[in-house]
């Protein structure tokens, strides 16, 4: 039985899926620091694409032996390179996430909708924000979610990462019409609003190459 | 407005690491580099509190130019406008840990401050003896019932320069962080600033290029403040910024007060002397007195055409530490 077959994240899948969304977010830098502009200092999808660039480097190393461990290895590589915000909460998004995904031996959905949680759950905690505040959290909420929602229906590693980028790409759409309450962007209220959140297009673009990568390697 | 897009830069990706490579190379009487880090170049004696810092770079000669005696002990850069990470925060820590504890010490912003707590997290895992303050003095960015929501401005000079004195005679850690906290709470801050800059790696303006409006109260990576009309003169904006900074600080007459005078950049030292002398005579006129005084360039965004006024409310033991020697190689103070 191939590993496509028994529905697994295992560590070359994982390898592939952070190798994805680096690509998918280096491709998209320019409109990221575009968004980031308007309300931050310009430099958000330069400081995501030289994250996910390391976390690429560091994540096909020989010795990350599970999907933990490289889900890990990238959510380091943003704490040492990048820093920042945006740095910090996506480095603990990924190390949560591998921490979520270690307890088990052969990561399945259910596993993965767990890791996600507890990213989701950190991200939370140590950018002490919530849903609303027009943030990356106003994707990434929704998209576990909905990754949670199909799984319980039974859903398949590909089907629970399609209604992640879905749900992700609908949150990050939503946060035009708010007014951020968290972070740098709160003190430029006006000025953002009718701007989608550069953190939140991150993480839809994340779960769009994630979802890609998984359902045959389109790239969109 | 125009915005200078051309730097005499190489490789803008490169600019932070050169820019540290530069400077220690100029100052290295004062300083040097260790694992990407500005140190000492003589550490300070041992047993006593090490004071560790760590910024996103653009704002020299903060945070370079403070280490050195009476100063920090060690800066971590980080990228332009964006805190270092925790592992890069983690190693300044270890760096400064001369056996009294370490105090790190964080001006609020928000990347800054998740960074520091998870590099703290990491610290306390490895055992290391060490404390966090978290900085603040802006009056523009939160009313006064919400102060600890408040960033960190150039009042905080006033803070990185009493606790540097307090930790260089060999208060404890505990000591260090009391003056870190006493300071804050008596300074405050509030800046102004016509256009904008363009951030070197991105080539992205902070905020709107085309806006003429002179704005009081923008952060220091472009935040945007209240607009003031086109035609104020600088009296009047003096009067206006030292008039808000008096009421939040509740300072009545016969105070006493340090005023320190920011370069955000590229104001002429004839614009800043005409502003400085506006400021002393708003706080004279209320009975406040100018007993220490800084002007110049201290945190910077790039050349932006900017200011900002920053006032400290002396009490009986702030100017002794404010009088004590300090010598980095972008502040230098003989003492008195």
């Amino acid at each position: 039985m191939s590993k496509v077959d028994r529905d697994l994240v295992d560590r070359d899948l994982a390898v592939r899926l952070v190798a994805a969304a680096a690509r998918r977010v280096h491709d998209h830098q320019e409109m990221l620091s575009q968004l980031d502009a308007v309300a931050g200092d310009g430099d958000h999808g330069v400081n995501m694409s030289t994250a996910l660039g390391e976390a690429d480097r560091r994540s096909g190393k020989c010795d990350h032996v599970t999907a933990a461990e490289v889900f890990k290895a990238a959510g380091s590589a943003f704490h040492d390179t990048v820093g920042g915000a945006a740095g910090a909460l996506f480095g603990a998004f990924f190390r949560a996430m591998g921490g979520g995904l270690g307890r088990s031996a052969e990561p399945g959905p259910a596993d993965l909708v767990a890791g996600l949680e507890k990213g989701v759950a950190r991200v939370t905690r140590v950018g002490r924000s919530e849903p609303g505040q027009k943030t990356m959290l106003d994707a990434m909420a929704p998209a576990v979610s909905a990754a949670r929602t199909t799984r319980e229906a039974g859903g398949t590693l590909a089907s629970v990462l399609r209604s992640a980028a879905e749900a992700a790409r609908d949150g990050a759409g939503a946060t035009a019409a708010m007014r951020p309450s968290a972070g740098r962007a709160r003190y430029a209220s006006d000025r953002s609003l009718g701007t989608e959140d550069p953190g939140a297009n991150t993480v839809a673009l994340i779960f769009e190459a994630w979802a890609d990568e998984i359902s045959g390697g389109k790239h969109g | 407005m125009s915005i200078r897009y051309r730097r005499f830069l190489n490789d803008p990706s490169r600019a932070v690491a050169e820019m540290l490579e530069g400077y220690v190379a100029a100052h290295a009487d004062l300083i040097s580099l260790q694992d990407g880090m500005v140190v000492r170049a003589v550490p300070k004696p041992a047993g006593r509190v090490g004071l560790v810092i760590g910024n996103g770079s653009g704002h020299e000669p903060a945070m370079i130019g403070w280490v050195g005696e009476g100063l920090f002990d060690v800066n971590v850069a980080g990228p332009i406008f964006s805190s270092p990470g925790p592992s890069a925060i983690l190693t300044g820590i270890k760096a400064a840990d001369r056996g009294g504890g370490v105090l790190l010490l964080v001006s609020s912003h928000a990347g800054d401050i998740m960074n520091a707590d998870l590099a703290m997290a990491d610290a306390e895992d490895e055992g290391i003896r060490v404390e966090m303050v978290v900085l603040y003095d802006d009056i523009a960015s939160a009313p006064k019932d919400q102060i600890t929501e408040r960033r960190g401005g150039a009042g905080l000079f006033f803070v990185w320069k009493m606790v540097g004195a307090a930790a260089e005679r060999g208060d404890s850690l505990e000591e260090c962080a009391a003056v870190a906290r006493r300071a804050r709470d008596r300074s405050r801050s509030l800046s102004a600033a016509i256009g904008t800059v363009a951030h070197p790696v991105s080539g992205q303006p902070l905020g709107d290029p085309d806006d003429p409006a002179l704005s009081v109260g923008m952060g220091v990576h472009g935040e945007p403040g209240t607009r003031l009309g086109e035609d104020v003169e600088a009296d009047q904006i003096a009067e206006h910024m030292i008039c808000r900074l008096i009421d939040d600080a509740e300072l009545s007459d016969g105070d006493q007060v340090a005023l320190l005078l920011n370069n955000a950049g590229s104001v002429t030292l004839m614009e800043l002397s005409v502003l400085y002398r506006g400021a002393v005579s708003a706080l004279e006129k209320r009975g406040i007195e100018v007993v220490r005084s800084w002007i110049g360039p201290y945190a910077t965004t790039l050349d932006m055409a900017g200011f900002a006024f920053a006032i400290c409310h002396l009490d009986e033991e702030l100017p002794a530490l404010y009088d004590r020697p300090a010598r980095g190689a972008g502040f230098t103070m003989i003492g008195r």
